[in-house]
């Protein structure tokens, strides 16, 4: 696991992305992002174990329920219409990604395409949701 | 101390003023009033007592409107131009410190006759072969997510000085704190970030145009900005006094050694 988050940032050294010295956020979003910040945190790049990676939200890990539960909180939340995911981190062996991509293809995808379409429909009643759906399959 | 908001063209500036007697305008740098502290310095407070100090924080920074129209230094000047319309300041004198300072000797080769008397304290603003600006974005990310260690070497000649760690401190400080010194970040960004980082070209072959009396002042250990550009700006400012750098003092030498810096601005005004 440790391998597969190589080159994601960690609290060495200094990150050269995002923070105060990179100030191209404005200062209002700033203050909000203060609000939650801890010093000192771990970042995704020094996660040891499972629980930790989990606890990060960077990442959605975990058996298909799990992983359809957490998507769906943010569909139902942001109102997400396009989701783009990448399967693959680090060095991962390319056999896992595809085995992931599969359930996640057969196990998740149907059932938040479905929900999300119902989800879309109750919200955006002026919208045809069901068609922009169809041109999309 | 008053502060109030001067409206400038359509936007809203944030400077405080205090005391009476000539005219001192002060454009405020990293560890400042404004950027650290929204009240004066105890160096400031010794300013006031023999000058008319007006120190308006820049764009973005404290109460000021931001300007996302500043791109280069230039812009800043004219910003400063407008403000001195709206305070109708004709003859000041005019004292700038770090980023502030360059913004000074940027305003004072435009307007040499606006300026009575010019004091630039570790002003950036020049390029000078060998000798480069210290990158402060680099310096204000944190060392292992909290450490501003870095940041506070950059800024005082002693990172542990009781002020420096005061007004950079490790961790996470008081939120409003926090915010005052992104705003400054974010304002030296919009100027210094991307290359030409705190430097303008132009400016050295337009020093000569500064004809007020000049007092250039260094911190002794200066790790963001190299004495050897204040030699530079005391050489090229044709009424400017030899270098005067005042020792135990770092980048901030009004924070460091309060006392000696305003004591050397005041005699300097008075002369």
């Amino acid at each position: 696991m440790k391998n597969c988050l190589k080159g994601h940032l960690r609290r060495e050294g200094r990150q050269l992305t995002f923070g105060p010295g990179v100030p191209y956020i404005p200062a209002p979003a700033w203050k909000e992002y203060l609000k939650g910040y801890k010093p000192g945190r771990k970042l995704l790049g020094d996660v040891e174990n499972w629980e930790e990676l989990d606890a990060s939200q960077s990442i959605i890990v975990g058996s298909p329920e799990t992983v359809y539960r957490r998507i769906w909180k943010l569909i139902e939340q942001a109102k997400v219409g396009n989701l783009l995911i990448q399967f693959h981190i680090g060095n991962m062996p390319a056999e896992l990604a595809r085995k992931s991509m599969k359930i996640f293809a057969e196990k998740v995808a149907p059932r938040l395409r479905e929900d999300s379409l119902k989800l879309f429909q109750q919200q955006f009643s002026g919208i045809n949701v069901e068609h922009a759906a169809e041109t999309l399959h | 101390m008053s502060g109030r908001v001067l409206e400038v063209n359509q936007r809203k500036v944030w400077l405080l003023e205090d005391g009476d007697d000539m005219p001192l305008l002060y454009l405020h740098g990293f560890a400042d009033v404004h950027s650290v502290k929204e009240s004066w310095l105890p160096f400031h407070e010794q300013l006031t007592q023999r000058a008319h100090l007006i120190a308006p924080a820049h764009p973005g920074c404290a109460q000021t409107d931001e300007n996302k129209d500043i791109d280069v230094i230039e812009d800043v000047v004219f910003h400063y131009l407008e403000v001195l319309d709206a305070l109708d300041l004709r003859k000041f004198d005019l004292v700038g410190s770090c980023v502030g300072g360059w913004i000074a000797a940027e305003i004072a080769v435009r307007h040499p006759e606006k300026i009575r008397k010019l004091v630039l304290i570790g002003a950036t603003g020049l390029f000078v072969e060998r000798a480069l600006i210290g990158d402060v974005f680099m310096m204000a990310q944190p060392e292992r997510g909290s450490s501003y260690a870095g940041l506070r070497n950059m800024l005082f000649a002693n990172a542990e000085h009781p002020q420096a760690l005061e007004f950079f401190p490790d961790g996470m400080g008081v939120l409003e704190d926090e915010l005052r010194r992104y705003q400054m970040l974010r304002f030296g960004s919009r100027i210094g970030f991307k290359p030409p980082y705190f430097y303008n070209r132009s400016l050295k072959n337009r020093l000569h145009r500064i004809s007020a009396p000049t007092l250039v002042i260094w911190g002794q250990q200066d790790n963001m900005v190299p004495r050897a550009h204040g030699e530079t700006y005391a050489r090229s400012i044709p009424n400017a006094q030899p270098l005067k750098v005042i020792e135990q003092a770092g980048h901030s030498a009004p924070v460091e050694m309060p006392e000696v810096t305003a004591q050397l601005v005041l005699d300097f005004l008075s002369q």
